[in-house]
């Protein structure tokens, strides 16, 4: 019984130790990460490419009309390492029967290790009788 | 001292071959990329008395070979007509990305969305449409999650449509699995005259 208690212990010792080797994000093979990294910096390309749009349009006064047009589009070209997209819309009418209308459309190029695209909108009407429309578009490159 | 060590030692050693221990050494180049695709977390509000806001957001998530893994989120989004006789109006669409290779990923998230409408004889309608992504390879997983919504119609006289349409994706490999989850939704009419109508469709796995 005492062994078998003994034996207990160390493996309750051990498991933590496995649990971190397995969970997460498991990372490629060094060599391999390697060879990525010597192919995009031979072809002349970038090993990372961010990049970042904006845009907020505004409907203040009565009557006033205001559109806005955001467009990104990354996804021809080189294939960088790592490629980050991110782009952001706010569209507000606020004026009394004002109108506000905005689209945001985004294409980024898929890294060859990791590809993050992120498109986030925000929409309000809050003017008497406003109006306010707005088109999100998010798509990475296949 | 010798008779306690030695079935000890056996014990422990039988117990550490048990644990899966292969993942962390034996395969050091057993992962490939990653695609992350975020669309979610909108914002679609009408407050002004008798004012409109309408969007749409659409996001389609990438492709990862090699075992690498896919993640669309698309969900999180909040539509509410909050002004009087105010209408709101949001339609969420997200597709799945691409995983190929063995115990590839791909996970689409398109839940957890809330539609209200607050204000007197408002209306807000919400449209959630998830279809869940492709995952080939020995392995590999598919999983979709379009559940998780709220409808609510508070406001005197108010209306709140929401229609959730959540669709499973494929797994096409030796002990590929698919998972499908659209439920766990929620519908409430609680202001006076007013109403709440939820449609939700739950299609599993091509």
């Amino acid at each position: 019984m005492r062994p078998m208690f003994v034996a207990a212990l160390a493996l309750l010792a051990a498991a933590p130790a496995v649990a971190q080797e397995t969970g997460g994000l498991r990372m490629r093979g060094p060599a391999s990460v390697l060879d990525r990294v010597e192919q995009v910096g031979s072809s002349g390309c970038r090993l990372s490419h961010t990049s970042v749009t904006v845009g907020v349009n505004r409907a203040l006064a009565p009557d006033s009309v205001a559109r806005q047009g955001l467009v990104t589009d990354n996804s021809g070209g080189c294939r960088p390492l790592v490629s980050t997209q991110v782009s952001a819309g706010v569209n507000l009418a606020l004026g009394p029967r004002s109108r506000a209308e905005q689209s945001v459309e985004q294409r980024g190029p898929r890294g060859l290790l990791a590809t993050t695209n992120v498109v986030r909108g925000a929409n309000i009407a809050a003017g008497a009788r406003s109006s306010a429309a707005q088109v999100l578009f998010g798509q990475t490159g296949r | 001292m010798r008779a306690t060590l030695i079935p000890a030692a056996m014990a422990l050693l039988a117990g550490v071959a048990a644990l899966p221990l292969s993942e962390a050494s034996a395969e050091p180049l057993q992962r490939g990329g990653v695609s992350v695709t975020v669309g979610g977390g909108n914002s679609n509000i009408a407050r002004g008395a008798g004012s409109f806001a309408g969007q749409a957001a659409t996001t389609i998530g990438g492709t990862a070979r090699q075992g690498g893994q896919v993640f669309t989120q698309g969900g999180h989004n909040h539509n509410l007509a909050a002004g009087r006789l105010s209408t709101a109006v949001q339609d969420t669409t997200t597709v799945g990305g691409t995983a190929i290779g063995r115990h590839a990923r791909s996970a689409t998230f398109g839940g957890r969305n809330n539609n209200a409408a607050l204000g007197t004889g408002a209306f807000a309608g919400q449209s959630v449409t998830t279809l869940g992504g492709v995952a080939v390879g020995r392995g590999a997983s598919s999983l979709v999650q379009g559940g998780h919504n709220h409808n609510l119609a508070a406001g005197r006289f108010s209306q709140a449509d929401q229609q959730v349409l959540t669709m499973g994706g494929a797994a096409i490999g030796r002990g590929a699995q698919d998972r499908v989850f659209g439920g766990h939704n929620r519908n409430a009419a609680l202001g006076r005259g007013s109403s709440a109508s939820q449609q939700v469709v739950t299609i599993g796995g091509q």
